[in-house]
């Protein structure tokens, strides 16, 4: 039994070392790495809207992209966690403010078009648009 | 620089009580460490009392709370060392008791230079993977720091971050990870996505140190101790998910905490520290519903272990109520309710499937053997083996049921709850929630090799 515990003791020091060295060189090369810039949010495309938001409670978030894609979600949850303590309320647009984020020109074009809402804003393809009408 | 007075006033706050519990030997880096963990826990109580429930936001009310607390346990603390001091001169001249000081018995021996050491060692890859992931990873922002967000500048309407078109943030969650960050960014008067980045380092060296000199009181086994610590931080989940930002590292901190401070009651006969561990537990069940499941079944199986000391009983069972107020007061009041369920056993659409839960326990068993653990599961089932009978006897055997129970009704809810898609789901948390299991799991089976009675 002394026996096995000195072994188990052995595998136990080897294990230690091993993972880390294997959480240096992940640290490593994340320190390395320029391809995936740390800083990188898609949620920074939304910085500076909070401005025009402020004592705004709610917004519209228009999108027609496919939900079920983690990137359009993650673009979705990246804005409110950007936006909070405004809630973004997701493919609602019955308020005066509406951010769209649309799957190209075109269809922002006709759903601002159909929405009745005035363009206001561009940024790397998210739109900031007024409803006239909106509560 | 302000963010370091938080921790000077969360770790005063947390030695104080310590202190007044547990006034004979116990570790002073454990001390400290122990102290730090529930100094953060009251932080985010401050902040839960006077933002949530009283709908109080002037900044300085849950700050003057903690300085307010550390002025009243400093009295009580000197009046108690006062009182010791005078029976221990009146027992013996010229021989005071070694605990008859403010602070305690603080003594450094070349095993805490090597502790410290290894902490500073598994400082640098968290800090660095912190600093790449300056968000946290996808819950961070999606939950734990929106919600954080809501309060600190939403103000009386926070209540807006639990509407049901946020129900992708688990909005029935409780908040104390969140309310552990309101109270740094109370302290320093506005938001700051660093606060959360520190204390998820600090959370895991937390953790790490607890079952480092905690393990090392327990077994005297410096170096296995350390190779202990190292594991269970150093694995490439264990930096991913502390560096995450997420409420998981402090269901694992307290979880640890609460069995450590039993452990340790029951080893140096100090049966106030096991009051200690239901304050953690109390504080655990505000981390996370799987905290409140945990703390449950722990509570319970303790309750039960120390059912022969009626007195004891009654102050363990008040101790964990009193703690755990926070967390039936959000529940019963605050809490929406969950939209992310549905009851697969009556529901016709999405119908629990034995297939499904067939489906739960294969995945599991993978789950063990994936690369991402390098060889945990391993280790654990080796220490295991070696440690027999003696891991299901005492306080160890209520870490096993424990540990047991909570994974069988984790295992009941992936099954039962059918809302979500079975292999997304599993994918996505499964690996969280047991590395939040890890580090008791460590103590149960290290405790376990060495343990005699045990």
């Amino acid at each position: 039994m002394k026996k096995l515990k000195i072994i188990f003791l052995i595998c136990l020091i080897s294990a230690a070392l091993f993972d880390l060295l294997a959480a240096y060189a992940q640290a490593i090369a994340q320190l390395q790495d320029r391809t995936s810039i740390p800083f990188h949010s898609l949620g920074f495309k939304f910085m500076g809207l909070e401005n025009i938001f402020k004592g705004v409670r709610t917004v519209g978030y228009y999108t027609d992209k496919d939900l079920n894609d983690a990137q359009a979600i993650a673009q979705f949850e990246q804005a409110q966690y950007m936006l909070a303590p405004t809630v973004l309320d997701l493919n609602h647009t019955q308020y005066h403010w509406v951010i769209l984020d649309c799957t190209g020109p075109q269809a922002a074009k006709e759903a601002i078009q159909r929405l009745g809402l005035t363009p206001l804003k561009i940024n790397q393809g998210i739109i900031l648009a007024y409803n006239p009408n909106g509560i | 620089m302000v963010y370091f007075l938080g921790i000077l006033i969360s770790l005063a706050a947390g030695f104080l009580v310590i202190r007044l519990l547990a006034p004979q030997r116990l570790d002073p880096i454990l001390r400290i460490l122990l102290a730090l963990a529930l100094g953060l826990g009251m932080d985010g109580t401050a902040a839960f009392y006077t933002h949530i429930l009283f709908n109080q936001f002037n900044r300085w009310i849950p700050v003057g709370l903690m300085v307010l607390g550390i002025l009243l346990l400093s009295f009580f603390l000197d009046k108690n060392v006062r009182e010791q001091a005078s029976k221990s001169t009146k027992k013996a001249k010229n021989k005071p008791l070694k605990n008859t000081t403010f602070w305690g018995e603080i003594k450094l021996t070349q095993a805490h230079a090597w502790g410290l050491l290894t902490l500073g060692v598994l400082a640098v890859p968290l800090a660095i993977g912190a600093h790449y992931f300056p968000l946290g990873g996808w819950d961070a922002w999606s939950c734990w720091g929106l919600k954080a967000k809501f309060i600190f500048l939403g103000h009386e309407n926070w209540k807006d971050a639990l509407a049901p078109g946020l129900w992708r943030s688990n909005t029935q969650y409780p908040l104390l990870w969140p309310l552990i960050n309101v109270w740094f960014w109370d302290l320093g008067g506005q938001f700051n996505q660093a606060v959360p980045m520190f204390n998820s380092i600090i959370i895991a060296l937390l953790t790490a140190g607890i079952l480092l000199f905690g393990l090392w009181e327990l077994t005297g086994m410096l170096f296995a101790s350390i190779a202990a610590a190292v594991i269970v931080t150093a694995l490439p989940l264990g930096v991913l998910f502390a560096t995450s930002q997420y409420s998981d590292g402090l269901l694992g901190l307290y979880l640890l905490s609460a069995f450590m401070s039993f452990l340790l009651a029951e080893k140096y006969d100090l049966p106030k520290l096991k009051i200690l561990g239901m304050i953690f537990l109390g504080l655990l069940s505000f981390t996370k519903s799987e905290g409140l499941v945990a703390a449950g079944i722990a509570a319970l199986g303790l309750f039960w272990h120390e059912r022969s000391d009626k007195k004891e009983l009654k102050g363990l069972i008040l101790a964990f109520f009193i703690a755990l107020l926070p967390t039936i007061i959000f529940t019963l009041f605050f809490a929406p309710k969950n939209e992310a369920f549905i009851n697969g056993l009556t529901s016709m659409d999405k119908p629990a499937t034995w297939d499904r839960l067939l489906f739960i326990l294969a995945y599991t068993g993978l789950e063990f053997i994936r690369p991402q653990w390098n060889f945990f599961w391993l280790i654990v089932i080796g220490g295991i083996l070696l440690a027999g009978k003696k891991l299901w006897r005492s306080t160890l055997g209520v870490i096993g049921l424990t540990l047991i129970l909570y994974m069988g009704v984790v295992t009941a809810y992936y099954a039962v709850n059918t809302f979500f898609a079975i292999g997304w789901w599993l994918n996505t948390t499964l690996s969280r929630i047991l590395f939040a299991l890890v580090p008791t799991i460590t103590l149960w089976v290290g405790s376990g090799l060495r343990s005699k009675d045990a």
